[in-house]
């Protein structure tokens, strides 16, 4: 149980935000730990639930979801999320790999009506390429990765048995869909400043989710080392980790900034840079793969 | 128990937009004491009216017969939680003495392909979910006629979708009479591997897991929530677990369903320890 609670008038999703292979698990753990105030992190029991999860919107539509369209599925979560944005009581936040990109409708897959809060996490484009190309088994193809990432149409989810379909877009679009959204209770967090300092990263993110509420700082701590890195890779080594895909050899791989030095061309590098440069220049990373300052964002 | 099936004849009345009086709503369904509303995504509806049939309005800009898989689904299910009976989102194989083998799993991609892959094995005729169980006697089930749908696992699958741009594709395999009830065999549950689950191989399943299956598989919740109440709910579940032969059967590490284990199953299965 945790004993943090919402300030009034805090409704709605909390949803915590990322391009895969950006930090959202390692935020989770973090989230898990805190919460439950534990000492050892179960990676097979990580809070959060999915926010593209199909057995949600298929307790509230009556229907199987596999029946509908692509472009229904959209047009549902929205409608669901409205709906269910009074009623989510839980401080668990929901993981969300989308861009809060705009439906044909005109309106946000996530509404700020039915937003509580925004933990959203970016990571250096040039790392995640070599994270993600591992995750999704393409390595060391990372040209493959890349392609993905510089599409505007980018989906993932599409064949997923228990998820509805996902508009990832390139990096660039997912990043600024999600750093201009109009909600107040909103932080970015890059990855490499977590790395640098995760207390202070996870308790600003606290605050955003709690508003009112300063974070505990034994639990701050506990929490961060329970969650460190070679923790979490030596459990999924000794017991496996269910959110593994079966293409990927393990989930906790590097978690280092900077690894792609190892694995990408000049080449590769420049066609990141080039093509997601503009989301890239609002959070302080430059094209030769270094992390400059950033005064942070948060808030609308 | 009556086949649900012949509760869904149609009607020439037109859908209403909502419902006078629902026991529960949300954006896509609404509920009442004897009637159930269904609105799609791209504005088609449903109505099912107890002892009146079903209603359909079909969605503006989408091919004719588009609410179909809707009616054999969402129509079937709300027939059989107002007329008493619990839908589960299970698949069935028809055994060859005639029996049901319900076959269940959280992910529909496991559960399909064992169905298929019983049906390869011993030319089995398959039944698409849901299925209806009635909990005043849990022998009774019955179908909605419908050949098993897989769901859409490849971009480039072989089968038509069950409408156009569904993830979920209908295959010609021999399907259940819906327009019986058939008497069941018990529910196959499938497990796999993982840091979770017990060892390989089938076992019976304590009463407090057949609860939890039984209960993890019931289709249209809220619905039937709404309509019985969960306290009946509960009860009805209590019961299905308690009268259903329930069995789990969990995969080794990297173990794929094929016809050669489904054939092994099944004559697990068929031997009388099993049973």
């Amino acid at each position: 149980m945790t004993d943090v609670v919402r300030s009034p008038g805090h409704g709605g999703f909390t949803w915590l935000a990322s391009y895969p292979k950006s930090g959202n698990t390692w935020f989770r753990a973090l989230m898990t730990a805190y919460d439950a105030n534990l000492e050892e992190v179960d990676i097979n029991r990580l809070g959060a639930r999915h926010g593209a999860a199909e057995h949600l919107f298929e307790s509230f539509m009556a229907c199987d979801g596999s029946l509908l369209t692509e472009e229904e599925t959209f047009i549902a979560r929205r409608a669901i999320y409205l709906h269910l944005a009074g009623t989510e009581s839980t401080s668990a936040p929901r993981k969300v790999h989308d861009a809060n990109l705009p439906l044909a409708g005109g309106e946000l897959l996530f509404p700020v009506e039915a937003t509580a809060a925004v933990i959203h996490i970016v990571r250096h484009p040039f790392d995640v390429a070599v994270s993600y190309a591992y995750h999704m088994g393409l390595a060391p193809d990372f040209g493959a990765c890349i392609d993905r990432m510089c599409d505007p149409d980018y989906r993932i989810g599409e064949l997923a048995n228990s998820q509805f379909p996902q508009v990832q877009s390139d990096w660039s679009s997912h990043t600024l869909s999600w750093l201009d959204m109009p909600c107040a209770n909103r932080i970015t967090l890059r990855y490499e400043d977590m790395l640098a300092d995760t207390e202070t990263s996870f308790a600003r993110a606290l605050r955003v989710m709690f508003p009112g509420v300063e974070p505990d700082p034994a639990r701050l701590r506990q929490a961060v080392e329970a969650t460190r890195f070679d923790k979490l890779k030596a459990q999924e080594a000794a017991a496996s980790f269910r959110e593994r895909p079966e293409k990927s050899e393990a989930f906790f791989r590097s978690g280092k900034a900077g690894s792609w030095q190892d694995h990408l061309t000049p080449a590769q590098c420049a066609r990141l840079a080039e093509a997601l440069a503009p989301a890239m220049q609002r959070v302080g990373y430059n094209a030769d793969g270094s992390v400059g300052p950033w005064a942070g964002s948060a808030g609308a | 128990m009556d086949p649900v099936l012949l509760h869904l004849g149609p009607s020439d009345r037109s859908p209403p937009e909502t419902l006078d009086g629902a026991l529960r709503a949300t954006p896509f369904f609404e509920v009442g004491s004897r009637e159930f509303l269904l609105r799609t995504p791209s504005g088609g509806r449903m109505h099912y009216v107890s002892g009146e049939g079903i209603a359909v309005r079909e969605p503006d800009g989408r091919p004719v017969g588009d609410m179909q898989p809707f009616v054999a689904t969402s129509g079937f299910a709300a027939a059989a939680w107002l007329a008493g009976y619990v839908p589960l989102a299970v698949n069935a194989a028809q055994l060859p003495d005639g029996q049901l083998l319900l076959i269940a799993h959280g992910t529909e991609d496991l559960r399909e392909g064992m169905a298929v892959a019983m049906a390869k094995a011993a030319g089995l005729a398959l039944a698409d979910s849901p299925v209806v169980i009635n909990p005043e006697n849990p022998t009774q089930v019955c179908t909605n006629g419908q050949s098993i749908t897989l769901r859409r696992m490849s971009k480039d699958a072989p089968e038509p979708p069950v409408r156009p741009g569904a993830r979920r594709l209908a295959t010609t395999l021999p399907a259940i009479d819906g327009l019986q009830v058939h008497r069941c065999a018990g529910m196959l549950c499938l497990a796999e591997a993982g840091p979770a689950s017990g060892p390989p191989g089938l076992e019976r399943l304590s009463m407090l897991q057949a609860i939890a299956e039984i209960r993890n598989h019931v289709f249209m919740a809220l619905v039937g929530k709404a309509i019985w109440g969960q306290e009946t709910i509960g009860t009805a579940n209590m019961i299905l677990a308690g009268s259903l032969p329930m069995l789990r059967f969990t995969l080794a590490e990297g173990q794929k369903i094929t016809a050669d284990l489904a054939g092994d199953l099944l004559a697990e299965l068929l031997t009388p320890e099993a049973g």
